[in-house]
C-alpha cells in the first residue's frame, strides 16, 4: 500500500514537473504569448461582428436566434462560445500534439525511456502548454467585455468548476488522439480535422438546434458543446444548477474518454514497440 | 569477466523487421508514404549473446546499419525483440519494461535529449524528477553532477547557449543523475570535436569505474580501445567476435602495418608493393602519396620494402612500422579495408 502510494506521489510530482517545463518554455517566448492573445481576438472579433451584422439594425434578426438559444444576448453568447471553444481546442491540440512536438525536438526518446508512466508523459507537458492559453483566454475575455460591454452574471465559483471539469474532459478526449500519434506520424492532421469538425458541432456562435438531428446527436457526445453551454449558463444567464449539471456531464466524459485513451495508449505503445514504429532519429 | 552477476545479459537476441504488406481493405487505400516495390525482410540483430558486468564498459563496434542502435533500442525497451531474451539490472526487457527503465540511463546518437529553452539545472531537475528521485537527493546530485561534468558556472544558463561539447556533458549528467546501474550510450562522441570527445571518453571511463555497467556503441575504434573493457564486433546484425581489445588483436593474428609516405611514380610503387590489401592515398601537389601496407612475412623489417622501392626510383619520405591495434583486428575480422593510413599530410 505504502509502495503504491509513494509511486502515485512520484508520478504526480513528475506530472507537475512536466507541466512546469511546458509553462517555462512558453513564457520564454513572449512573441508566442503576444501573438496568442492577438490571435484569440482575431478569432473572436469576426464571429461577434458577423452576429452583430446578422442581428440587423433593430435586432429584428434576433427573433429566430432567441427562439433557438433561449436568449437574445447574442454578443455574450458568441464571445463565450468563441473563447471557450478556442481554449478547448488549445487543450486538445496541446495534448494531442505534445508527443509530436517532442519527437520533432528530439526529446521523445529520452522521455520514453524514463521511469514515468506513458500517460503522465503524454499529459504532463500538454498541461503546462495549456496554462498559457488559459491566461490568454481570460485576457481575451476581458478585452471582449471592454469592447462590447455585454451583460454578465459572474458566478465565478461555478464558472471555475466548469472550466476545471471542461479541461479534464478535453484531456480525456485528447488522450485517445494522442495515443494514435504514438504510432502514426501523420495523425496530427486527423486531430486538426477532428478539431474543426468539433467547432462546427459545438455551436460556437449559434445554438446547436440549427444543426440537423444527427449532428445535434453527435454534438452531445463532444465535451466542447457542454463546456460552452455550461459557461454561458454560469457567466451570462445565471442558471447555476444547469451549469453544474453540464459540469457533471463533462466529468463523466473525462472518465469515459480518459479510460478509452488509457487503453488505446497501451495498445498503441505495445504495437509501436512490437512493429518498430517508435523511430525518432 | 567479473564473478558478479551481469548487469546486462543478452541471449540469442534477434530482431527482424518484416516487410509491411497491405492486406484487405487497407490495400485499396491510397499509399501515404513511399514504399519499396518489393519490401524486404530485414534481420537487424541476429542471435546476439553478450554479458556486461557491473563496472565494465562493453563496446559494440560495427559499421552503420550493423544493428548497434537496434540493440540499444531493445535494451532500452523502445523495441520488442522478435526472439531471444535480454535482462537489464535483473529485469527482463519484455516482461518488466518499466523496471528496466527505472534502472537505465540512455543517450541516443543524434538526439537532443534535453530542452534547449531550459537551463542546465532545470533540465536536470526535470529528468531527475522523471527518474523518481526524492527532492532533497536531487538537489545534492545536481550539485555533484555539475561539478563532475564541469558545468558549475553555466548551470543556470539556457542550454541553447551551450557548446556541443557542453550539451553532451550535460546529456551524460542527465543520463547518470539517478545513478542507474546500467548506462546505454549510442555513439556518445559522434558529433564532438577531438577535445570534447576526449573529455567525454574520460567521463565515461570514470562512470564505469564508479560501478556502472555501460554498453557503448561506436565506430570509433580508438575510443573503444581506450575506454572499453570488452568489445564486440557486430556485422549485419551478428556478433562476429567479442573479447578484451588485446585478445581480439591477438586472435586476429594481424601482422604489423607499414605506413609509408612516398614520392615518385605511383604505378611503379604499386607494381613494387604488388598487394591489394592496402590503402592508397591520392597524389598531392608535391607528388607525394601515402600508402598503408599489411606487412608480409618478408617485410617484417620495413627496410626490405623501402630498399626495393628506393631501387626503383621511389623516394621514401617516411616509413613507420606499426604494431597491430584494434582497428587492424576489426578490419581482419570484418573483412573491411583500411580507411586511412597513419601518415597523412
Amino acid at each position: 500500500m505504502n509502495a503504491s502510494a509513494s509511486q502515485i506521489r512520484a508520478e504526480f510530482r513528475a506530472l507537475l514537473a512536466l507541466a512546469r517545463k511546458g509553462w517555462r518554455i512558453d513564457r520564454r517566448q513572449p512573441f508566442f504569448l503576444t501573438s496568442g492573445l492577438l490571435g484569440t481576438m482575431q478569432w473572436v472579433l469576426p464571429i461577434v461582428l458577423a452576429t452583430i451584422a446578422l442581428a440587423g439594425p433593430n435586432e429584428e434578426g434576433l427573433r429566430r436566434f432567441a427562439d433557438l438559444a433561449g436568449t437574445d444576448e447574442y454578443i455574450a453568447y458568441s464571445v463565450i462560445g468563441a473563447i471557450a471553444f478556442l481554449y478547448a481546442g488549445w487543450m486538445l491540440s496541446a495534448l494531442s500534439f505534445d508527443l509530436r512536438l517532442n519527437r520533432n525536438l528530439g526529446t521523445l526518446p529520452t522521455l520514453w525511456t524514463s521511469a514515468v508512466s506513458r500517460v503522465v508523459l503524454t499529459c504532463g507537458g500538454a498541461l503546462g502548454h495549456g496554462l498559457a492559453p488559459a491566461v490568454m483566454a481570460v485576457a481575451a475575455f476581458g478585452v471582449a467585455w471592454t469592447l462590447f460591454r455585454f451583460p454578465l452574471e459572474p458566478n465565478v465559483g461555478p464558472a471555475l468548476a466548469v472550466l476545471v471539469c471542461g479541461a479534464l474532459a478535453m484531456v480525456g478526449l485528447a488522450l485517445p488522439l494522442a495515443a494514435v500519434t504514438v504510432r502514426y506520424r501523420e495523425a496530427h492532421y486527423i486531430v486538426s480535422l477532428f478539431l474543426m469538425t468539433t467547432g462546427i458541432l459545438a455551436g460556437i456562435a449559434y445554438p446547436t438546434a440549427v444543426l440537423p438531428d444527427w449532428a445535434q446527436w453527435a454534438s452531445r457526445l463532444l465535451p466542447p458543446t457542454w463546456l460552452l453551454h455550461a459557461l454561458r449558463e454560469a457567466l451570462v444567464f445565471g442558471d447555476v444548477a444547469d451549469a453544474m449539471r453540464s459540469a457533471g456531464v463533462l466529468l463523466v466524459m473525462a472518465l469515459a474518454y480518459g479510460a478509452a485513451g488509457l487503453v488505446l495508449l497501451r495498445v498503441m505503445d505495445a504495437a509501436a514497440r512490437s512493429k518498430g514504429e517508435l523511430e525518432w532519429t | 569477466m567479473s564473478s558478479q552477476p551481469p548487469a546486462v545479459s543478452v541471449r540469442s537476441l534477434t530482431r527482424v523487421f518484416e516487410p509491411r504488406v497491405r492486406r484487405g481493405l487497407r490495400g485499396l487505400l491510397p499509399r501515404f508514404r513511399a514504399e519499396p516495390a518489393e519490401p524486404k525482410r530485414i534481420v537487424a540483430v541476429n542471435d546476439l549473446d553478450l554479458d556486461i558486468a557491473p563496472g565494465h564498459c562493453f563496446g559494440l563496434l560495427g559499421p552503420n546499419g550493423a544493428g548497434k542502435t537496434t540493440t540499444v533500442k531493445m535494451l532500452a525497451t523502445l523495441l520488442e525483440p522478435t526472439s531471444g531474451s535480454a535482462s537489464v539490472a535483473g529485469f527482463d526487457v519484455t516482461r518488466s519494461p518499466r523496471q528496466v527503465r527505472r534502472n537505465i540511463g540512455v543517450l541516443f546518437a543524434g538526439e537532443r535529449g534535453m530542452y534547449w529553452r531550459l537551463s542546465g539545472r532545470e533540465n536536470l531537475e526535470l529528468f531527475g524528477t522523471l527518474s523518481f528521485m526524492p527532492r532533497e537527493r536531487l538537489a545534492e546530485r545536481i550539485q555533484a553532477a555539475a561539478q563532475q561534468f564541469g558545468l558549475e558556472d553555466r548551470m543556470d544558463e539556457l542550454v541553447e547557449t551551450y557548446s556541443t561539447g557542453m550539451k553532451q556533458r550535460l546529456n551524460l549528467a542527465r543520463a547518470t543523475l539517478h545513478k542507474p546501474p546500467v548506462l546505454l550510450l549510442d555513439e556518445p562522441t559522434a558529433a564532438l570535436d577531438p577535445v570534447a570527445a576526449r573529455e567525454a571518453r574520460h567521463l565515461i571511463r570514470q562512470i564505469a569505474e564508479s560501478g556502472t555497467a555501460i554498453l557503448l556503441t561506436t565506430h570509433n575504434l580508438y575510443e573503444a580501445e581506450q575506454i572499453c573493457d570488452r568489445v564486440g564486433i557486430i556485422q549485419s546484425g551478428s556478433l562476429v567476435a567479442q573479447g578484451r581489445p588485446a585478445d581480439l588483436i591477438r586472435q586476429a593474428g594481424e601482422m604489423p602495418r607499414l605506413d609509408l609516405l612516398l614520392r615518385g611514380d605511383l604505378a611503379v610503387a604499386k607494381a613494387v608493393i604488388g598487394s591489394d590489401d592496402l590503402w592508397w592515398g591520392d597524389v598531392n601537389r608535391d607528388g607525394e602519396f601515402a600508402v598503408a601496407v599489411r606487412a608480409q612475412e618478408g617485410w617484417r623489417s620495413s627496410d626490405a620494402l623501402t630498399s626495393t622501392l628506393v631501387s626503383q626510383g621511389i623516394v621514401v619520405e617516411e616509413a613507420r612500422l606499426r604494431e597491430p591495434d584494434l582497428e587492424d583486428a576489426y578490419i581482419a575480422i570484418t573483412g573491411s579495408r583500411i580507411e586511412r593510413p597513419f601518415i597523412e599530410r
